[in-house]
């Protein structure tokens, strides 16, 4: 007869069976283009940068009646984000601005509409919010730029991100306008404190998002 | 002398295996001892067979949700060591699949955690056909649920374990009364979980039972009760879990057949009819279908 030991031994040993499927998934990719021919003044060659990511928030699109309300509303009203949390560790992701990223920001966030996306640019107590390195050809100089200043812009996505079963992945893109990012800025005479903070500010006034299909 | 259907059908007034699990820790309702050992008077030297099978789902959270489907057999087995003791042994097997907001699902086929009861008989009007029976129930939940690992080693969310893995004692009393062709049945249980090894600690819960049953006929009988849950807070880690806990009450109709002697089947539903769980913390209906069988 078997005895009750070895049957509840055999319970403990069968190994439990756990199928895993992945659902949702973003990734946040930053583009721009190395030549910015600024219209008033020297071109410049961005040959290195980096910024570091400490948080990134898609922001639900509103629904009809509370954008309503707030269009109509005879008060102003506060309303709250309900964004999925942030996926990225204390140490913030470097994110290069010219090639990939070795480690894709990655969000999984839930299914629904995204109207804007807001990236939180921040130094760590290891890294500086961005290292850059730039050319000028006019007078020719390299200028290197680290900065600790950081930046939240809030970015319009237009069209939204729409995640659903069917289209689980997408991919976002920051795009940043060179031109709109330095022009005006005196690249070559300015402390690197201050062109640093200016640099970070503008940044995130140079920033745009756009939705794209991943890449297979 | 009692008669065998009242008899048999009042045994079976209660939940069938209901006990559930873990992440909501003690998603428990009912008394599973009606199924596993029944209500009645035991037989000294009676052994019984039963399974059951529930059906349950539940939401959980806010910016994080947590929807789970949950299936779980239960499989017991009781000994009449005495006419006034009992013991008995329920072994749970679940699937459980977790989805969460972002789509992503884990489905867990696993062993729960073992259930040992007994029950003495405190005090009853009479030796033969009782019409009244006061019963004490204790009894320790083991921690027998194996961690759910996914493939790539990493354990599978907690929501998604199908029992706590904790040593949870409970104590209750019951009352039966009888007077054909009417049944009552009441209990009262308190569980105090400890913490479990998977670093949760459910929080204590306190179960009510009360069912009237009306038996028309010798092979068939139906039930309506109310089944209650008086939930605490449970911890993940450290932290307290501020969507567990509360209070949820269920009605439950149900309906019990004997088509032969010694064998019972059963069907309830349990509708939440009262909910005052906290934070964001919904559950559903739940379907219970069960067996059981006097050897």
């Amino acid at each position: 007869m078997i005895s009750e030991r070895l049957v509840l031994g055999l319970l403990w040993a069968l190994p439990a069976c756990v199928i895993h499927e992945s659902g949702t998934l973003v990734q946040i990719d930053l583009s721009a283009e190395r030549a910015i021919a600024l219209s008033l003044g020297p071109t410049v060659r961005l040959t290195d940068g980096v910024l570091l990511l400490q948080e990134v928030h898609l922001e639900p699109c509103p629904s009809t009646a509370a954008a309503v309300w707030r269009a109509f509303a005879p008060v102003s009203t506060a309303y709250a984000h309900s964004g999925p949390p942030p996926s990225i560790g204390p140490a913030g992701q470097a994110m290069p601005l010219f090639v990939p990223a070795l480690t894709p920001v990655e969000l999984h966030p839930a299914v629904g509409r995204y109207c804007g996306v807001t990236p939180l640019f921040a130094p760590s107590a290891q890294a500086p919010t961005l290292q850059l390195t730039l050319e000028v050809d006019t007078p020719a100089q390299t200028v290197r730029i680290e900065s600790p200043a950081w930046v939240r812009p809030q970015l319009e996505l237009n069209p939204p991100l729409e995640l659903s079963a069917d289209r689980p992945e997408a991919q976002i893109v920051l795009e940043v306008d060179g031109p709109r990012w330095l022009e005006g800025l005196d690249l070559t005479g300015t402390s690197t404190d201050v062109l640093g903070a200016a640099l970070v500010e503008r940044f995130g006034r140079a920033l745009l998002a756009r939705v794209q299909e991943p890449t297979p | 002398m009692l008669r065998p259907g009242p008899f048999i059908l009042a045994l079976f007034g209660g939940v069938i295996g209901s006990r559930t699990a873990e992440a909501c820790a003690t998603c428990a309702c009912g008394d599973p001892t009606l199924t596993v050992m029944g209500a009645e008077q035991p037989f000294e030297g009676r052994l019984r067979l039963s399974f059951g099978f529930d059906l349950r789902s539940e939401s959980v959270g806010t910016t994080r949700v947590i929807t789970t489907e949950e299936q779980r057999l239960s499989l017991g087995v009781s000994y009449a060591v005495w006419d006034w003791l009992q013991v008995a042994l329920t072994v749970p097997l679940a699937r459980r699949q977790v989805t969460g907001v972002d789509l992503s699902r884990d489905t867990v086929y696993n062993l729960g955690d073992l259930d040992l009861r007994a029950r003495a008989i405190l005090w009853r009007d009479r030796i033969f056909a009782p019409t009244h029976l006061l019963g004490l129930t204790a009894g320790l939940e083991l921690p027998t649920t194996p961690r759910a690992v996914r493939d790539d080693g990493t354990p599978a969310p907690i929501e998604a374990q199908v029992g706590t893995a904790s040593f949870d004692p409970l104590v209750g009393l019951s009352y039966a009364f009888f007077a054909d062709p009417f049944s009552f049945y009441a209990s009262s249980t308190v569980l105090v979980p400890t913490r479990g090894r998977f670093d949760l600690l459910a929080g204590p819960a306190w179960l009510n039972t009360v069912t009237a049953q009306l038996q028309p006929w010798t092979e068939v009988a139906f039930r309506l009760g109310l089944d209650a849950r008086l939930d605490g807070v449970a911890r993940e880690g450290d932290q307290p879990d501020n969507d567990t806990g509360g209070f949820i009450t269920f009605l439950s109709p149900e309906v019990v057949v004997s088509p032969v002697m010694d064998l019972i089947v059963r069907a309830a539903v349990r509708l939440p009819i009262i909910d005052r769980l906290n934070g964001d913390h919904d559950e559903g209906p739940m379907v219970t279908l069960g067996v059981a069988y006097d050897l």
